[in-house]
């Protein structure tokens, strides 16, 4: 069977879409929802997802809810999301990130302004204030593997070295989760109808 | 002092005749009616002209990427790509025109909408995505046309394609000259004077005026009545491919200008159907598409139109500047062969000058020297609208419109309504126009009588 026609298909049936996805979330905070997460993972999980909630220290920051999508076939580039949360008392920044599976790796912004949607690189990274929560999630800021080597898989998971400013680097898990996730152990995707097909 | 006393002291030997005095009249009233929209198409014509350069410039954000060494990534990776960020499903891949820009993959959306999505060749990254044709040059393209304003205001359009032609013709015979000292090629007077105007206008007006006919006549054909009669009239055989073209395959019925931009001659063109195929057969996929018509030597910049059924084709097409470069391709989904392949070549006589006179309104035809001709034409075009509105207002009278003065003596109308009679048959829409335009001028000159006398 072709490629093309595959990534045609799957992509007419299966996909969310990330601009609903972006406004369905607004500003609600899953990370710390603990009860929430665990009834997710009960309700979500037909394929094991690693690390979907799993948190990581770094200094004052808390990286949490980091995922990626699987790639349609054929995809040469996929999103990365997580939550990072800053308890310290000075602002920081994420200046880079790296993934061994991609052969560069950038700090990406989506604006939506009416229909017309626009992605670009942060030349100056994603600042981290104080005190506060930055989401990386679909439709707004992400990370982007771009030149992968191969494609990412549900189910399985990948490393991203992340540079702050002040923080450091620092190597989180992403679990590769449907290529409609729209969250990391989210509950509601799988009220999609489609999914799952 | 009167609108005829006023004539004489400019036009000492053309006063007396009442064909001028009539052919004024219908200038002014042609005027009149065409005038706003001679600005408005100026205007958008001028900035559509350098259509490629504006876009570029006003959406550098998704259109312009750093040119980079080595190979762009292969289509089906840039329609998946497009399709990760843009879910639904892909219905056209447009190949970068030029290495500085990007690829645009069209996309049905889930959400409905038909979305444009630029898509990095090199690195396969998604620049952006807006409705498709929603650039601020398809905006004014739109502008030009007036079908931003629907099927009525297209129909205005046309009207004013007709009634400018009669502008230009009147203009000449206005101009022509009568054995007056200048006023032909040089201008007289200073700028408080009236008849400083009237050279300001009928000068260019000479020049200009034969660029502007050809714009009407070469815009024409895109109108909705006049322009769709001729068009299915002209291309509605042989499935609206050139007579020459080979077509024995079967018709989807579906036409190729629904989902890709065609020419002119082409806007009948149907998409060819594969026959049904075998069970187990399987598509050739895009790459291989793309790599097909690009070996049938297709100009970059071409859009190929997937196949959306199992008797879909993969629909190769590209307009570039270079008119002998047009071409359109239908390619087999399951074997790759070409159903039917057209290029300019395959135009009869007729419609490869109706392309050529296209093209070069379109500022294509002769590269940067065409674009500026057509701008000078847009600047002049305007100059002329000015000084036409100036000429009327220093002349006119201080209560009424200011039209022209009625001939004396309406037999020399019959030459004219003659030519009127035949043009409006021609340009039926044009022609109610002016059945209109007549009446009230006769409804006007019954209400002006009586003051007169
Ligand atoms: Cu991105």
């Amino acid at each position: 069977m072709n490629r093309f026609t595959i990534l045609a298909a799957s992509a007419a049936f299966t996909l969310a879409n990330p601009v609903a996805t972006a406004l369905a979330h607004g500003s609600e905070d899953h990370n710390h929802d603990h009860e929430h997460s665990e009834s997710a993972a009960e309700t979500a999980a037909t394929v094991a997802m690693p690390d979907a909630n799993a948190k990581v220290q770094a200094g004052d920051l808390t990286l949490g809810a980091a995922y990626t999508r699987a790639t349609l076939p054929n995809a040469p580039v996929a999103g990365g999301f997580l939550t990072v949360t800053n308890d310290g008392t000075t602002d920081d920044r994420l200046i880079a990130a790296a993934s061994p599976v991609a052969g560069v790796m950038e700090i990406h912004e989506m604006a939506m302004d009416g229909d017309v949607m626009t992605m670009r690189k942060l030349e100056d990274g994603l600042p981290i204030p104080a005190g506060e929560t930055v989401m990386l999630e679909p439709g707004g800021y992400h990370l982007m593997f771009m030149r992968l080597a191969g494609p990412l898989v549900e189910g399985e998971s990948v490393d991203v070295t992340l540079t702050f400013e002040k923080a450091g680097d620092v190597t989180v898990p992403l679990s590769v989760q449907a290529f409609n996730a729209r969250a990391a152990g989210d509950d509601d995707h799988q009220a999609d109808p489609h999914a799952g097909h | 002092m009167s609108d005829a006393t006023m004539d004489a002291t400019s036009r000492p030997r053309a006063a007396a005749s009442d064909l001028y005095r009539a052919v004024w009249r219908w200038h002014f009233y042609a005027g009149l009616l065409v005038l706003p929209f001679l600005i408005t198409l100026s205007l958008t014509g001028a900035a559509y002209l350098f259509r490629d350069e504006i876009d570029a410039i006003v959406h550098a954000d998704i259109k312009r990427v750093a040119v980079q060494e080595g190979e762009t990534l292969r289509p089906e990776q840039l329609v998946a790509s497009a399709l990760t960020s843009v879910p639904g499903r892909a219905v056209k891949y447009t190949d970068p025109p030029a290495a500085d820009l990007s690829a645009e993959v069209t996309v049905a959306s889930d959400s409905g909408q038909r979305m444009a999505v630029y898509v990095n060749p090199y690195e396969g990254n998604v620049l952006g995505a807006r409705p498709d044709r929603s650039t601020v040059m398809w905006t004014v393209r739109y502008l030009h046309s007036l079908r931003y304003f629907g099927p009525v205001a297209r129909g205005i359009i046309e009207i004013v394609g007709g009634w400018t032609i009669l502008l230009v013709g009147t203009g000449i015979f206005l101009w022509w000259p009568r054995g007056q000292q200048g006023g032909v090629v040089s201008v007289r007077g200073q700028p408080r004077r009236r008849i400083f105007w009237r050279d300001t206008h009928a000068v260019p007006g000479i020049f200009v005026g034969s660029f502007i006919v050809f714009l009407a006549i070469t815009g024409l054909p895109w109108s909705q009545v006049w322009g769709g009669k001729v068009n299915e009239w002209a291309n509605g055989s042989n499935f609206g491919y050139p007579s020459g073209v080979r077509v024995d395959v079967p018709m989807s019925g579906q036409k190729l200008t629904d989902q890709a931009q065609t020419s002119w001659s082409l806007e009948q063109a149907q998409i060819p159907e594969t026959t049904p195929p075998a069970p187990e057969a399987t598509p050739i996929g895009l790459d291989a598409a793309v790599a097909r018509l690009e070996g049938l030597g297709l100009h970059p910049g071409y859009a190929v139109v997937l196949p959306s059924s199992p008797t879909g084709v993969y629909s190769g097409s590209v307009y570039p500047d270079d008119l002998s470069q047009q071409r359109v391709v239908h390619l087999d989904q399951y074997d790759g062969k070409p159903l039917v392949d057209m290029s300019y070549a395959d135009y009869g006589p007729g419609g490869r000058w109706l392309e050529f006179g296209i093209n070069t309104h379109m500022g294509q035809q002769f590269g940067l020297a065409n674009q500026i001709l057509l701008l000078a034409v847009c600047a002049g075009t305007i100059l002329l609208a000015v000084s036409a509105a100036l000429m009327w207002w220093k002349r006119r009278p201080s209560r009424s419109l200011g039209v022209p003065p009625m001939p004396q003596d309406p037999r020399v109308f019959r030459g004219l309504l003659a030519i009127l009679i035949v043009g409006g048959i021609l340009f039926p829409l044009t022609g109610a126009s002016l059945l209109v335009m007549l009446a009230l001028d006769m409804g006007l000159r019954r209400l002006r009588k009586p003051s007169l006398a």
